[in-house]
């Protein structure tokens, strides 16, 4: 996990939080014995200049995004149907391929078509954000004419996919914070969690709210695929998916506590 | 009069959060109700800080490992309430936590060696467990505070 000591540097690259780690690095890939048998592994491309040149010591995966197929699959399971509607199968193709199979976009987009301001309608969502939609794939288009010679970033995704993707996360907020308010506290006060937990922690977040105001928020944000389950032993645990979390815990520090419950 | 009242965390009730609050230091504090809340020397908690305050008395209060499971669960809630309180600075409190008293039963070969009563301050149970990671989270946090 070297993201942990990665930051930003302010102009669209990363940086180690401290050049220590990258001479300490640098000399690690460059070392001619390593009888360590440590694996560090990384979302981001750490940036060491050497790295290339010693492919022994360092591996890139670059990862793909879902096929067309695949993630209509994936749609078919989160519960969005578009049968017999040839109209609404090519609206939903065109939202893959502008979010490129991202699966994590696409999980929060089924959820939102199936809130129920648009009732699982693919049509009346495209309709809301056509403008949107055509942007990216206009930005898209541009790119592929000045980079088609790059052969790597067909297998890919493109930079600037995060920013999108982080966009249209913002935005399922901004929603929900209008559709569900106790969903979207939820959702922001879980991202204090460091790992998955029990409903029952779920639920003394707001433990000053009836139970069931808590459990309908709870099954509104896993209707939304907001949250993700997942077993440990006999338990079934829930937590935030990592691009998520950090949006939310953003949004909650930025947020000032209302202390009289509202909503009920 | 000092209107404001140092919070120990064993003790809240869920009548006690609308009134906490963060001094200057970052430190929480339970004000009196009825009294204004002009009060300059204190802030409003942030969604951010309520939330960890609350899943620091998840961890402390509600979680329950299993039985079965390694030591290191065991102990899962004083250290996921330590990281808790470290996010809205309650250093005091986090500090207590980490003294802790462990007993934990160890089976042993030989029991007059070891004692099934012992117990020590949750630190040197983890350094004695050898979950050095663990015990050097903990120090990490106090010292970037």
């Amino acid at each position: 996990m070297v993201e942990e000591v990665l930051a930003g540097d302010g102009k669209g690259g990363i940086k180690f939080v401290d050049p220590a780690f990258g001479r300490f690095l640098e000399q690690v890939i460059r070392a001619s014995e390593m009888p360590s048998r440590v694996i560090l592994t990384s979302q981001e491309q750490p940036p060491l200049a050497f790295q290339g040149r010693y492919p022994e010591r360092t591996y890139l995966q670059r990862l793909s995004g879902l096929s067309e197929t695949e993630a209509m699959q994936l749609f078919v399971e989160w519960g969005v149907v578009v049968a017999a509607d040839r109209e609404e199968e090519t609206l939903l193709k065109r939202i893959i391929q502008a979010y490129e199979g991202h699966p994590l976009a696409l999980q929060v987009i089924a959820g939102e078509i199936q809130s129920d301001t648009y009732a699982g309608n693919v049509q009346s969502y495209w309709t809301e954000f056509e403008a949107e939609f055509l942007a990216i794939e206009e930005q898209k288009r541009a790119e592929e004419v000045s980079s088609q010679s790059d052969r790597l970033r067909l297998t890919c995704y493109r930079p600037q996919l995060q920013d999108i993707v982080q966009a249209r996360i913002e935005q399922v907020f901004q929603r929900l914070s209008s559709a569900d308010p106790l969903a979207y506290r939820l959702l922001l006060m879980a991202a204090s969690y460091r790992r998955a937990v029990e409903p029952a922690a779920w639920h003394r977040l707001l433990d000053e709210y009836p139970l069931e105001l808590t459990h309908s928020a709870f099954h509104s944000l896993e209707r939304r695929y907001l949250i993700e389950r997942e077993r440990y032993q006999n338990l079934v645990l829930y937590r935030q998916h990592s691009l998520i979390r950090c949006v939310a815990l953003q949004q909650s520090m930025e947020t000032e506590e209302e202390m009289t419950p509202h909503g009920y | 009069m000092d209107i404001n009242v140092p919070v120990v965390l064993q003790q809240l009730t869920l009548q006690d959060i609308p009134l906490l609050r963060l001094d200057l230091k970052g430190q929480l504090v339970r004000s009196i109700p009825g009294l204004p809340t002009t009060d300059t020397s204190t802030r409003k908690l942030s969604l951010h800080h309520l939330a960890n305050l609350k899943a620091a008395l998840y961890w402390l209060q509600d979680y329950k490992p299993e039985i079965t499971a390694p030591n290191i669960e065991q102990v899962r809630g004083y250290l996921e309430a330590f990281h808790h309180l470290g996010e809205v600075s309650a250093w005091q409190i986090a500090y207590e936590l980490i003294l802790t008293p462990i007993h934990i039963k160890q089976p042993s070969a030989n029991a007059t060696l070891q004692s099934t009563n012992q117990s020590l301050p949750l630190y040197q149970q983890l350094e004695i467990w050898g979950y050095l990671q663990e015990l050097a989270d903990l120090y990490v946090l106090f010292w970037a505070s």
